[in-house]
């Protein structure tokens, strides 16, 4: 276990640089504009070299790049060109709100998407089940966006209320903090709930027809253990890989609810810094991203083995 | 070989030739055991009919502004109204479609190719060029396929050429992925060392024999991501990185203006979403039917 673990992280690496080397390059291709933003009007050479010296553009990119992986290795992962202010920072100012956002969302697909789906398997081609596949292919088409801005306008012609649309930040005020926080979550979720409620479904069908579980059922145990204690694990592994990658996508995909519902997270952050050119924040933003992305892989294999005893790693 | 054919030859041909009637008979089969398959390919049929001739089905030009006719709600000469502007959207609608499906095909179709050779290669050769070549697939994997594709058009300028060429490299990693899987299993079959065996080049064996039995997985992945590259597309326009104005696309309609004046007039906000939502409806309907014909094994999302 201890050696697949190790090569795992190992296997890591290269996929990491790689996601870092190709961001670092592909904003640098286009020269200078980060220059560009910050000064502006001003058309003076001897400016424009200060600034780049400053921000350290006037180095060759591999250069650049060699300089930017030291830091980030050391933990520095460099300075915002917009703001003076410590990418580190302003990642820990964002992140949080990314997280919570993300998890809430990921809590409320669960809960809606696993019951649907098994009850929908258990009781096939049934009205529940009709009505399960309905609103799962509905919940897959329908835009996040338009969901979102239907949850803020309908009630705003219906009842003269809007949900609340400026930030507080958990500590200070939990349960407002949730209470803003229930809509765009719910808007990521339902899209979430609706791929994850799919294949929990096909997946429980699929196991329901197993050796195993006829043997449990010809034992005359009851449904509720045969489901619970026999089928249930084994279903949910393609639905536990599944949803580990999509709460790697989910923290990238925030950006839209971030953006209508008014939120200061790492969608807006990344936003922001390509408009401004913020090339540290882009790449810190970026790799962040990836690396969630690579613990999560790992995290859902890793769950394999607890799921599937008959799976072993090392 | 004799210059003409014989009369068995010419029945055999016959015989796998598909007749024109044979074609619909299997259409009327595949619509009466799959309905919801066959709404969703009327649904895709009708959205590239109407992305093609737009010029002549919409009924103004959508983006001819006439603030006398602003806000007015959908009637006889305005189908779906018209918005703040006094832009007919029943018009932007349909142009909007055209941005849409034209995005969509062209970039699925780069998602295909490159996801076909990039799969069908590294699985075939197998071994260390595998391993080298899945290395750059995950990687390309890895990234956050939103904010990609943000970076994309923000350093290099939106336009519907980009907006092809960004999400067709996005969707790229997963199609390879699956092409080889599907070109793992497909090695092991026997005809694969029967052609080797005759002395065939390895490129012949993978386009003429292995190519043709993955096709199956590849068109129903692809018909589904069709859905996947709209609701991209829309978001991006939605977020202002999508094709600039004046193309009317479906995410920008939405963005701004039409969220303002939702209260006075629903039909701005409405109408988009739906286009958007019967879209991807339609694509993945008809991703999921085909999945089920061809293969009822193939589970998953």
């Amino acid at each position: 276990m201890q050696a697949y673990l190790f090569q795992r992280i190992l296997l890591a690496f290269p996929v990491l640089i790689g996601v870092a080397a190709v961001t670092f390059l592909l904003i640098r291709i286009v020269p200078g504009t980060a220059v560009d933003v910050q000064l502006g009007a001003s058309r003076d050479p001897a400016d424009r070299e200060k600034l780049e010296r400053q921000l350290g553009l006037d180095k060759s990119i591999p250069e650049q790049f060699l300089i930017w992986v030291k830091g980030v290795v050391t933990g520095d992962l460099g300075e915002s060109f917009m703001k003076r202010q410590a990418v580190g920072d302003v990642l820990k100012q964002r992140f949080p709100v990314t997280l919570e956002m993300a998890m809430i969302a990921t809590a409320v697909a669960l809960v809606l998407a696993i019951p649907f789906g098994v009850v929908s398997a258990i009781r096939q081609d049934s009205p529940l089940d009709h009505a399960v596949r309905l609103v799962s292919i509905l919940g897959l088409a329908i835009p996040g966006f338009w969901l979102a801005t239907l949850i803020i306008t309908l009630p705003a012609i219906w009842w003269h209320t809007t949900v609340p649309l400026t930030f507080t930040p958990f500590l200070r005020d939990p349960i407002g903090n949730l209470h803003q926080m229930i809509f765009p979550a719910l808007t990521l979720g339902v899209a979430q709930s609706a791929i994850l409620m799919r294949l929990t479904r096909s997946s429980m069908l699929e196991v329901l027809r197993q050796d195993y579980v006829r043997t449990a059922w010809s034992k005359g145990l009851r449904e509720r253990v045969v489901v619970f204690r026999h089928a249930l694990k084994n279903a949910l592994i393609p639905v536990v890989t599944v949803w580990g990658l999509q709460f790697s996508a989910l923290l990238g995909g925030t950006v839209i609810q971030e953006r209508i519902f008014n939120f200061p997270g790492l969608g807006q952050a990344v936003i922001e810094s390509i408009t401004a050119r913020d090339y540290p924040v882009i790449q810190a933003v970026v790799l962040l991203f990836a690396l969630v992305y690579v613990l999560m892989n790992l995290l859902v294999d890793l769950t394999y083995s607890v799921l599937d005893p008959r799976i072993r790693y090392g | 070989m004799a210059a003409t054919t014989t009369a068995v030859e010419e029945l055999e041909l016959r015989a796998r030739r598909p007749v024109p009637w044979a074609v619909a008979r299997g259409m009327l089969r595949f619509a009466y055991r799959k309905p919801l398959g066959a709404f969703g390919a009327v649904v895709a049929v009708v959205l590239i009919v109407v992305a093609v001739l737009a010029p002549q089905v919409a009924t103004h030009d959508p983006n001819l502004m006439a603030p006398a006719e602003s806000t007015i709600g959908p009637s006889a000469d305005h189908l779906m109204g018209t918005d703040n502007m006094g832009r007919d959207i029943f018009s932007r609608i349909v142009y909007g479609a055209r941005v849409s499906i034209q995005i969509a095909t062209l970039a699925i179709a780069i998602s295909m190719t490159v996801g076909t050779a990039v799969g069908l290669v590294s699985g075939y050769l197998g071994g260390k060029a595998d391993i080298t070549i899945q290395r750059f697939v995950d990687t390309g994997m890895a990234f956050p396929t939103l904010v990609l594709a943000l970076i994309l058009v923000g350093f290099f300028g939106a336009s519907i050429r980009l907006l092809i060429i960004a999400l067709g490299f996005v969707f790229s990693p997963a199609m390879s992925r699956l092409v080889r899987g599907s070109v793992l299993s497909a090695k092991q079959n026997v005809y694969v060392d029967a052609a080797r065996g005759l002395g065939a080049s390895d490129i012949r064996i993978m386009v003429r024999h292995i190519l043709p039995n993955v096709m199956a997985p590849i068109i129903v992945v692809g018909t589904a991501q069709l859905g996947t590259v709209i609701l991209a597309e829309a978001s991006l326009s939605f977020l202002g990185f999508g094709p600039p104005p004046p193309n009317a696309t479906w995410g920008s309609m939405l963005a701004g203006e039409s969220r303002i004046y939702m209260t006075v007039a629903w039909w701005m906000a409405v109408f988009p979403g739906l286009a958007i939502t019967l879209a991807v409806l339609g694509f993945n309907l008809l991703g999921d039917a085909l999945r089920d014909v061809w293969d009822p094994r193939l589970r998953g999302t």
